[in-house]
């Protein structure tokens, strides 16, 4: 197994040589110029090369529509309440909600959770992270178990796989609970040409005191056939902020709204 | 090692390229996936009993809500909730009928609520009728020469899951001066569950 | 082989080579350190070319193999999604009255027998429909309301008698009735009367048989213009029995 080991990729890199030089040898140098370029070309597509340059985030304000993938989203205010119909917050705890007016302005159906991605927790104003699904310890085990060595315990090689001893990384805020604040029910399908008022509630830390929270509005992309995966036509959230504004907590609750509809 | 080279030509290169060119153009512009996508649809009007191969369909009622009641919650239309009563009678074997979609004149597309006891999908077997309502909420000027697609098929954003299959496409027959009375008219609908249908349902007279 | 002119010695020196354009793997006369497609050095006389089959008779060769391979390797669908779900293999065919033997291997969950968990078990089954009648009504079920038997449905009563070791897993029991036109009713695991453990008796605890032989009914709705030719039995396949009606 050693040898083998060893001996691949030397060997793998011995014949990628012998098949490049079996074809460069026989090039003329306007030739290899003309295949250099083509293969760089290739080599940088599926970093985004193409990619139209990415414009800064425009701003984010209370009462103003924007666009965002299929929703014209338009942010109404921040409220925050003991508790929300069923959710009910820790104790320590409250909920936050940011209430929105969202019309789905396209052709087909769009998951409410498709709003939850786009318009991710706030951060650093104490929303109470995702609890693990699965306990951290036999996570661990299991990721030993695929190809790292038991010997390899150093926290600091991998701090995906063992976040609780260390706590390099911000643990995973969760999506938003979504309520269509009309009738207290949470719409899963937002279909075109309507208009939702819907609140998106986290559980928040009393420990947080300001008047205002940052919020960010991420860009969806439109997929029409898909790469990586046998679905098709669909919004993907990118990794990338469409709008970014401060929204003020106002002192009213909506709490009355959503359960005005319950009853 | 170095003597006597194939030499790479201009022409050879030219053939080359030109041929994955001519390759991909014919995969890309050629309609091929016409052929292979498209559903055998069957279209019918409300009360028409529709053959579909798998399973024999009737939509026997269509009426409008502003509201919808169930066991324990309401629903307030976000538009108005287009409330669609079908009888599904399988004939080949046990199957789920998992496609359910309004398209309005405009090429629109409504999926249907699960909310208050409406359905999003129906299951059966041969041997009897199964009454299933669908629930969907609709803008204003969605309701006029609207249809509504059912289907075993999920009624995915491109339809994949319907490819050659029989899909039912019914004309709910709203015409537009009956669309502002339904859309003005304050209904409340208290959603059947799901359940044997009667025989007459299921029949071809509807 | 006539026109081969090369002799295929090494180390003999420069000789007459493959011909221009001679594909790589047909040319025994390639001497070492020449990659496929090469023209050796001092090429005096050029052979004859061979007709194209000859040139490429390897490759036609390997073609009808590669297409074999490469069907088999995309055909991974249907047996790890097609064949496991559904009834693929009748493993037994007797007339209603007779014992059948039906025999399949399940992948076992643990949730009856906790010491075959996440194993792999084979199921033995003896079973015989010992008969197959139409009923008006339908009995008051173990849970819930009773069921009327819907407007323009028929119902058939079907009794099946079981052999098997104790302690063997029934659950994903299918008892099917199959008319002459094919189609299949009263497949799914839950019957008419909304039991979902048919091969069980009604008082049964669990999933897993408790005495040695046991008798079962079952309920199957079907149109009333359906002519029953055929029971299946099965725990969701892909190996089923069938019971010919006479």
């Amino acid at each position: 197994m050693k040898h083998a080991r060893n001996d691949g990729p030397d060997l793998a890199f011995r014949l990628g040589r012998r098949m490049v030089a079996a074809v460069a040898d026989d090039m003329s140098t306007v030739q290899r110029v003309g295949v250099g370029v083509v293969a760089a070309l290739v080599a940088v597509s599926p970093f985004g090369a193409w990619n139209e340059v990415e414009a800064q985030a425009d701003p984010l304000t209370a009462g103003t529509p924007v666009e965002v993938g299929p929703f014209e989203v338009t942010i109404e205010k921040a409220a925050t309440a003991d508790e929300l119909g069923y959710l009910v917050p820790e104790p320590g705890n409250h909920m936050l909600a940011v209430v929105a007016n969202v019309t789905n302005t396209g052709e087909v159906p769009v998951n409410s959770g498709k709003l939850g991605e786009a318009i991710p927790a706030p951060e650093s104003v104490g929303i109470i992270p995702e609890v693990p699904l699965e306990d951290l310890g036999a996570d661990s085990d299991d990721g030993a178990g695929t190809g790292t060595t038991p010997d390899v315990a150093d926290p600091s090689a991998d701090p995906s796989a063992s976040p609780s001893p260390s706590e390099p990384e911000k643990p995973e805020l969760p999506s938003a609970s979504i309520v269509n604040i009309k009738d207290g029910t949470s719409p899963i399908i937002l279909n075109p040409g309507l208009t939702y008022r819907v609140a998106l509630i986290w559980e928040q830390s009393d420990k947080f005191s300001g008047d205002v929270i940052p919020l960010r509005i991420m860009e969806l992309t439109w997929i029409e056939e898909s790469a990586a995966s046998l679905d098709n036509e669909y919004w993907l959230p990118l990794d990338e902020v469409a709008f970014t504004g401060q929204i003020p907590i106002e002192p009213a609750k909506p709490a009355a709204d959503a359960e005005a509809g319950q009853q | 090692m170095r003597h006597g080279r194939r030499r790479i030509t201009w022409k050879g290169t030219a053939l080359v390229v030109g041929a994955v060119t001519a390759g991909c153009a014919l995969v890309t512009y050629l309609p091929q996936d016409k052929g292979v996508d498209t559903p055998f649809i069957v279209e019918g009007q409300v009360g028409e009993t529709l053959d579909l191969t798998y399973a024999e369909l009737t939509v026997t009622d269509v009426r409008v809500a502003d509201t919808l009641t169930g066991f324990s919650e309401a629903a307030a239309a976000g538009g108005t909730f287009v409330v669609v009563d079908a009888t599904w009678r399988a004939t080949q074997g046990e199957t789920s009928f998992l496609g359910a979609e309004i398209t309005d004149r405009q090429g629109r597309r409504f999926w249907p609520t699960d909310l208050t006891g409406c359905s999003t999908s129906a299951n059966a077997q041969p041997g009897y009728a199964w009454r299933t309502t669908y629930c969907f909420d609709v803008p204003r000027d969605a309701l006029a020469g609207a249809t509504v697609r059912l289907a075993r098929g999920g009624q995915s954003e491109d339809h994949a899951d319907q490819r050659r299959d029989a899909v039912a496409v019914i004309e709910l027959g709203i015409t537009p001066s009956e669309a502002e009375t339904l859309w003005e008219a304050e209904e409340t609908v208290v959603p059947e569950e799901p359940g044997y249908a009667p025989a007459s349902a299921g029949g071809s007279e509807g | 082989m006539t026109t081969l002119v090369t002799p295929a010695v090494p180390g003999q020196g420069p000789g007459p080579g493959t011909g221009q354009g001679t594909p790589p793997g047909v040319a025994p006369s390639l001497r070492p350190g020449m990659l496929p497609g090469m023209i050796p050095p001092d090429d005096v006389v050029p052979r004859p070319r061979r007709s194209w089959g000859r040139r490429n008779a390897v490759w036609l060769v390997l073609l009808p193999i590669a297409i074999v391979v490469a069907a088999g390797a995309s055909s991974f669908r249907v047996w790890a999604f097609w064949w496991p779900v559904g009834l693929h293999q009748e493993v037994d065919r007797v007339a209603l009255g007779e014992p059948a033997h039906l025999a399949g291997e399940y992948y076992d969950m643990g949730f009856d027998v906790p010491e075959r968990a996440e194993t792999t078990v084979l199921r033995e089954v003896d079973a015989t429909v010992t008969s197959v009648e139409q009923v008006d009504a339908l009995p008051a079920p173990s849970y819930g309301d009773p069921v009327a038997v819907p407007e323009g449905s028929v119902v058939y009563e079907v009794q099946v008698h079981f052999v098997a070791e104790p302690q063997t897993d029934l659950s994903g029991c299918q008892i099917a009735l199959v008319a002459e036109d094919g189609t299949r009713y009263g497949e799914s695991t839950t019957d008419a009367l909304g039991s979902s453990n048919r091969c069980s008796t009604p008082d049964a605890e669990g999933f897993v048989s408790e005495q040695p032989e046991w008798d079962v009914t079952s309920f199957v709705l079907a149109d009333p213009d359906a002519e029953i030719t055929q029971v299946r039995l099965a725990f969701g396949g892909p190996e089923y029995v069938t019971f010919e009606l006479p």
